[in-house]
């Protein structure tokens, strides 16, 4: 069984104290025997940690391979080595813990590698969109029938965005648990996130983001679980945990990739690992210090 | 709702940490392994499609010839007219190629196509033994049924006239007592119950070319999912298998996409020219539920077919693209 600390290197995380709370979700990796990961796309898989070699094996797009070890660019599996930017870190999932929720709405997040939202009930039905793993949208309807029951997911004014199969996704609740002694310092050089509890620091964090992030020292505020972004132009859905700041600048969990750490283009967003971004979205509740330098 | 089933999603770290670990199911070779799976109605045991389930037209029906009085007759543009019987046809020296055929009006969900091993002359040596003239630019087929069409000679490089199939005598249904095979052109071009063979300097007429399709009949790249069939159910782990083709052009990639996410490239090992080349690659899901499955090719002239599910297949063919939806139950 890896560590808690290995866990969190696997996500991107590194663990600077040891007074997570329990609460933390996080922990339920941890505990878990298997660390796994979700292939962002036809993924090779190298002999040894060198982009130089021919390809061995590849792993298909939204499949899920198990972690065995990590460096700072790659993620070891099955047979060899991928890149840490084509493997994005998940959360166990098992199907058969699956259970169809006539009680709509509720917010839930993906579990599965990726959930298809269609316009209407039948896998052959257009795409509307794909949402990664820890992608969370708004359940408005839920229609129980073959396979495995499928629910409305809402757009960002409240419509029927579309269908999906309810397998791929579970239920999820904002957890608060902030704190009065609670600041993030964004270093927007270093790309990190620091994470202190009054004075003393507890999680050292990478993460992405864009030009437009300004400085200046901002009250954290909950925004919406999950919903709509446009990033560097292109529309996403299920943009998950997103604390709001200062004027129209948030950190939001996002799924697309696994490069944080490094500038993407785009607005003012401070993109993180969907599991970070759920812990802050609590740690930081309403009131939070957030510094950004 | 709740799914009751083996617990296969749970990767456990001590199942990785064997030694001499074999890649998990979707960690997929880059070094394509033959193709085995038989599948009915399209290959059979021995990879090609069996002659009782090949593919046949019903706008043409079956034409029944007296072999002992049949002859074919080769004229036209030639130094010495010729009329052969099957007897003799079946004494000259003869090849066998195999070869993929396929309608014009095939799509991936109508799929009228077939590969089969064809025994026959090579057509070569048939105007050798005529001597075909210089101004002879086309081949001017008729059939016992009165079908006509017409190719560039230049086109014939590789035509055998058939007169067996998969081992056996040709049947009926395909044309007996003989046949044109041409690798590379849709089947309205390889005309059944042959007649007569008469070169010209221009193309005289054809029944379906006169009617505005495709005067040389080159196919399109196309592919098709030939497992999971549409709708079925499958238990777990998931062999995908199918062709792709692309006529004398090589197929150069093959791509499958899960629920419209990315293309992932599919290891196959090449076919000979003119055959279609099979592909299979296992997948496991990790829910059970319905899903969809495309798949597409690129041929060596950097074609790659487009997105769509549907393509008029008039005049030239379609490459429309396949998508098959089935149910996992683990």
């Amino acid at each position: 069984m890896l560590s808690r600390r290995s866990f969190l290197q696997l996500v991107g995380a590194s663990l600077a104290a040891t007074a997570l709370r329990p609460t933390f979700s996080l922990l339920a990796a941890v505990n878990d025997e298997a660390y796994q990961g979700r292939a962002l796309s036809a993924l090779p898989i190298y002999a040894s940690r060198s982009m130089t070699a021919k390809p061995i094996a590849q792993l298909w797009p939204d499949s899920i391979a198990a972690i065995l070890d990590s460096d700072d660019e790659w993620y070891q599996v099955a047979g060899g080595w991928v890149r840490r930017d084509g493997l994005q870190p998940m959360l166990p999932y098992d199907a058969r813990d699956y259970q169809f929720i006539n009680a709509a709405p509720f917010w839930a997040e993906v579990a599965a590698p990726v959930a298809p939202v269609r316009t209407f009930c039948a896998a052959a039905a257009p795409l509307v969109t794909r949402i990664g793993h820890g992608g969370v949208s708004q359940v408005i309807d839920a229609l129980q029938g073959e396979p495995n029951g499928w629910y409305g997911i809402a757009d960002q004014n409240g419509g029927l965005l579309g269908w999906t199969q309810g397998v791929f996704w579970r239920p999820v609740e904002a957890k608060i648990n902030d704190g009065d002694n609670h600041v993030l310092h964004i270093d927007r050089k270093q790309g990190l996130m620091r994470a202190y509890d009054d004075t003393k620091l507890i999680l050292e964090v990478p993460f992405s983001a864009g030009t437009g992030l300004q400085a200046g020292n901002f009250t954290a505020r909950r925004g919406a679980i999950g919903g709509f972004r446009l990033q560097a132009d292109k529309p996403y859905e299920g943009v998950s945990w997103q604390t709001l700041f200062g004027d129209g600048q948030m950190i939001a969990g996002i799924y697309w990739h696994n490069r944080f750490g490094q500038a993407v283009q785009g607005g003012a967003a401070v993109q993180t690992t969907p599991l970070l971004a759920r812990w802050l979205y609590g740690w930081l509740g309403d009131d939070a210090h957030i510094v950004v330098e | 709702m709740r799914i009751t089933t083996p617990r296969q999603n749970k990767i456990s770290r001590s199942q990785f940490l064997r030694p001499h670990t074999r890649f998990p199911v979707n960690h997929i070779s880059v070094n394509a392994s033959p193709t085995v799976v038989t599948v009915l109605p399209y290959v059979g045991s021995t990879g090609f499609t069996p002659t009782v389930s090949f593919y046949r037209h019903v706008t043409h029906p079956a034409v029944r010839v007296d072999s002992a009085m049949w002859q074919l007759n080769v004229h036209g543009l030639v130094s010495q007219p010729l009329s052969i019987s099957l007897d003799v046809i079946q004494h000259m020296k003869s090849v066998e190629i195999p070869c993929t055929l396929s309608a014009i009006t095939s799509t991936p969900t109508n799929l009228l196509m077939g590969h089969a091993l064809w025994k026959g002359v090579p057509f070569k040596r048939v105007l050798d033994v005529v001597g075909s003239r210089a101004e002879a630019q086309y081949a001017q087929f008729s059939s016992s049924n009165g079908y006509v069409t017409y190719l560039p000679i230049t086109m014939l490089d590789k035509a055998v006239l058939a007169y067996a199939m998969n081992g056996e005598a040709l049947p009926v249904e395909q044309g007996y007592p003989v046949r044109l095979i041409v690798p590379g052109v849709y089947d309205y071009k390889m005309p059944k119950w042959m007649q007569s063979i008469e070169l010209v300097t221009a193309p005289l007429s054809g029944h379906y070319e006169s009617r505005g399709w495709s005067a040389e009949g080159i196919v399109q790249t196309t592919s098709a999912i030939f497992t999971p069939r549409l709708r079925e159910m499958v238990d777990g782990k998931v062999t995908f298998s199918g062709m792709a083709f692309a006529g004398t052009r090589a197929i150069t990639r093959i791509e499958m996409s899960i629920d419209d996410g990315d293309w992932m490239p599919v290891p196959f090992i090449p076919a000979e020219s003119g055959s279609w080349t099979r592909w299979q690659i296992d997948w496991q899901p990790h829910a059970p539920g319905d899903y969809l499955v495309k798949v597409r090719a690129t041929d060596s002239e950097g074609f790659t077919q487009s997105d769509k599910l549907s393509l008029p297949v008039f005049p030239n063919g379609s490459s429309a693209i396949h998508a098959v939806v089935f149910r996992v139950s683990m």
